[in-house]
This record gives C-alpha cells, structure tokens and sequence, in this order.
C-alpha cells in the first residue's frame, strides 16, 4: 500500500510547473497545430518525466534508456535525415544552383547567435548548441546539441521546433524592415520547367557528400545521411526503401526522440532563467538568418545585371517549405501577378542543406 | 570574466570561419551542381513534368 498514492505527496512546485508545460505543449501542438508531430510527444514526455517517482525515467526508466541509446548517441536525430532526405525534391534546386548561395548566406543566425551566447555567459559549447537553433532544422539542432550540451536539450528543442512553426510570424516584420516596397516587387522570371533528368538527380546526392564531407568531414553524418535518403528517393529502383525511409522510419524515430527528450526535461534543470534566455536567442537566431539572407540577396544585387528579389534570401533558411510560403505571399500581397514561388522553394531546399552544413562546421571547428 | 572574454574571443572566430566555409561550401555546390547539369545535358521530351527518361541514363 506504501508505494500508492506516494506520488501525490511528493510533489513540488517546480514538477508541477513542468506538467503544466508539457500541457501547454500539448495545447499549442493540438490547437495551434505548431509541430504537432514533436511537440505533443515533447509535451506528453514531460509530464511522464516529472511525476514524482515515475517509473517511466530513471536508471531502468525506459525513457532515459531510449535516451541514452537514441539522443546521447546522436542514433535518432541521424536516422531521422535518412526519412527527411527522401522527402526532399531538390528539383527546383537542380534548375537553378544559384539558389545554393541562398541557403548559405541565411544560416548567418547560426554563427550570430554563438557570439550573442557567449556574450551572455554561456560557454562556447553551450553557445554552439542554442546558435544551431538558428539552422532552423530540428534533427541538427539535437544533433550538435546532444554532442556538445545534453543538459540544455529540452529547451533548445523546444525552441528549435516552437520558432520553426513560427516563421510566418517572425519572418515578415524583419523583412519588411530591411527592403522597400520596389524591391519587394521585383520580378524573377522562371526558366525552367520543372523537368531535370534523373541522372543529375541521382548524382547530386552523391556529389554533395563528396565535396561536404571532403572540406568538413564531421559533417559527414549529418550530410551523408540525409543525401543517402535523396538517393534512394532518386534511384528510381528503390521504391519501397524510399518510402519506408519517408513514412515509417521518419515517424517512429520522431515519436521516440520526441517523447524521450520530453521525459528528460528534467524540472530543476529546465526551469531556470538560462531557459528563458535560450528561448530568447532562439528567436534572435531566426531574426539573424532572416537578416543574414536578405542582406545577402541585396549585396548581390549591387553586381548581378539581373536583379534578384531580396525576399529570396530570406527563404533560405531550413524551415521547409513555410518560409518560401512566407516569401511567396509577401510578393503577391505587394504585387497579385508577381509569382516567385518556384524561386522561393529552389532557396528553402537549398538551406535544408544549406543547415546542415553549418552544423557539421559548428562542430569542426569548436572542440 | 576573463574565461567569458575568451570564450567571446572563440566565438568570433567561429562566426568568421564558420559563416566562409558555409558559403565556400554552397559556392562550391552551386559550381559543381552547374556542371553536372551541364554534363548531363537536358531530359527527352516525353517525360511527365519533373522525372527523366530511361534515355538520360
């Protein structure tokens, strides 16, 4: 009889904070619809974690086993790029590599923001781990975080995944501050047509692996993985691998990751003002990029014979495909007839990529 | 406060070299993406919008 009812009487304040934040979570991923995939199972696991005693954490929780087997071990966030690869269509990318210098330039928060940590006292380590909140891509936002600051995962997941659903908010103010309404009409004629033949999309994957794993090898995981995905998307013989990788290994890898990462969102460690603070430069990530890319387009501007719209280079950050969603209406609510859609999705596939290889620089270079 | 200098000092660093070797990268990406693409040449005219054909292999 001893063990019933222990759970009720050992509650404290900050566990029941926590369980009204996995609610919260709960709420915002069922009403709001932010990630739902990751931050309901985020939410649930933290109310699993933060029940007094609970048998779901601990030494043989099965949570904090799954943790340490698939986060401490970067196994989940790297299985997931094998799902997300095979999703991505990098056609609209293929037709114009231009769109590649994009989707570098946008990932300028990643690197603002560590300067902007590290001011603020945290460690390089640390600062590295909430910059990469920047690349606005999830999986490498656990994966450089798992390596580099395990104990600050649960915010900085939930950062990562929260501000990703917030592009459409966070991106048009900043844009609008940086362009005038002439540049934000400015028409980009599209030249392709949506054709590109399979042997360049079945080499892509390849070559993109070869030259970021040659110049930055640490990124090889993150790379490789993710292009290995694409290729069996690709190779046009590998049609059940492609979408199992797409359905069935994205889903149960992302169910575990994000209940378990939720479980370890541990009340003393979470509720903190250093969580605040991450929460903070989460969004100044995504300020930066935005920042970072639209100056970028505009400094082209000041060569190319062909004006290019500046909104473009917001659109290239990882968070696919909302901010070539934001872009795109940006540039119609200005001009009904000025369609720069396909332009805008060449750029936001260009940063999918363009993300992960600043993730696989940021741990090359901090060691 | 001297580690934390130390540590902005680091972080610069990274800025700098981190934010040159995403660009060398993506240039580089984009370069060789141009030539692929020109190697490779342009899809036959019976395909659907977005795949190739059995020629391009």
């Amino acid at each position: 009889m001893e063990g019933l009812f222990s759970a009720a009487f050992a509650f404290t304040w900050r566990q029941a904070v926590m369980l009204c934040i996995g609610g919260i979570l709960i709420y915002l991923a069922v009403k709001k619809d932010y990630e739902p995939m990751l931050l309901l199972p985020i939410g649930f696991g933290a109310i699993l974690g933060n029940i007094p005693f609970s048998s779901a954490v601990g030494d043989r929780g099965p949570l904090t086993l799954l943790f340490r087997a698939g986060v401490a071990t970067e196994l989940f966030p790297v299985l997931i790029f094998i799902g997300i690869g095979a999703m991505i269509d990098f056609t609209l990318l293929l037709e114009n590599p231009v769109m590649m210098l994009f989707g570098g330039a946008a990932q300028f928060g990643v690197f603002a923001t560590i300067v902007l940590a590290s001011a603020l006292g945290f460690n390089l380590k640390e600062a590295a781990s909430i910059g990469i909140i920047g690349a606005a891509d999830g999986p490498t936002t656990i994966f450089v975080a798992s390596r580099f600051a395990p104990h600050l995962l649960g915010p900085l997941s939930v950062a990562a995944y929260s501000y990703m659903s917030l592009v459409p908010i966070i991106q048009p103010p900043v844009i609008k501050m940086l362009t005038t309404r002439g540049e934000r009409c400015i028409r980009m004629t599209y030249t392709g047509r949506g054709r590109v033949p399979k042997l360049t999309k079945m080499l892509f994957p390849i070559l993109v692996t070869l030259i970021a794993g040659v110049i930055a090898p640490l990124s090889t995981a993150l790379v490789g993985l993710l292009m290995f995905g694409n290729l069996l998307r690709e190779c046009g013989v590998l049609e059940r691998l492609s979408r199992t990788a797409q359905n069935e290994l994205a889903n149960i890898v992302t169910l575990l990751l994000g209940i378990t990462i939720g479980a370890n969102m541990d009340a003393s460690t979470f509720l903190s003002p250093r969580t605040l603070l991450i929460l903070g430069m989460g969004l100044a990530a995504f300020v930066f990029d935005t920042v970072g890319g639209v100056l970028f387009a505009k400094a082209v501007n000041l060569f190319a014979p062909v004006k290019i719209n500046p909104m473009i280079g917001a659109a290239g950050i990882s968070a696919f495909p909302m901010s070539a969603r934001v872009v795109s209406k940006m540039a119609l609510h200005e001009d009904p007839t000025n369609h720069i859609i396909m332009q805008a999705i060449g750029a936001n596939v260009a940063g999918q990529i363009g993300s992960i290889v600043a993730g696989g620089l940021v741990l090359s270079l901090i060691r | 406060m001297n580690g934390n200098a130390v540590s902005v000092r680091e972080a610069w660093r990274v800025l700098i070299y981190g934010m040159a070797g995403t660009l060398l990268i993506m240039v580089l990406l984009a370069v060789a993406t141009s030539v692929l693409r020109n190697a490779v040449g342009r899809p036959s005219g019976d395909a659907h919008a977005g795949e190739g054909t059995k020629d391009d292999l």
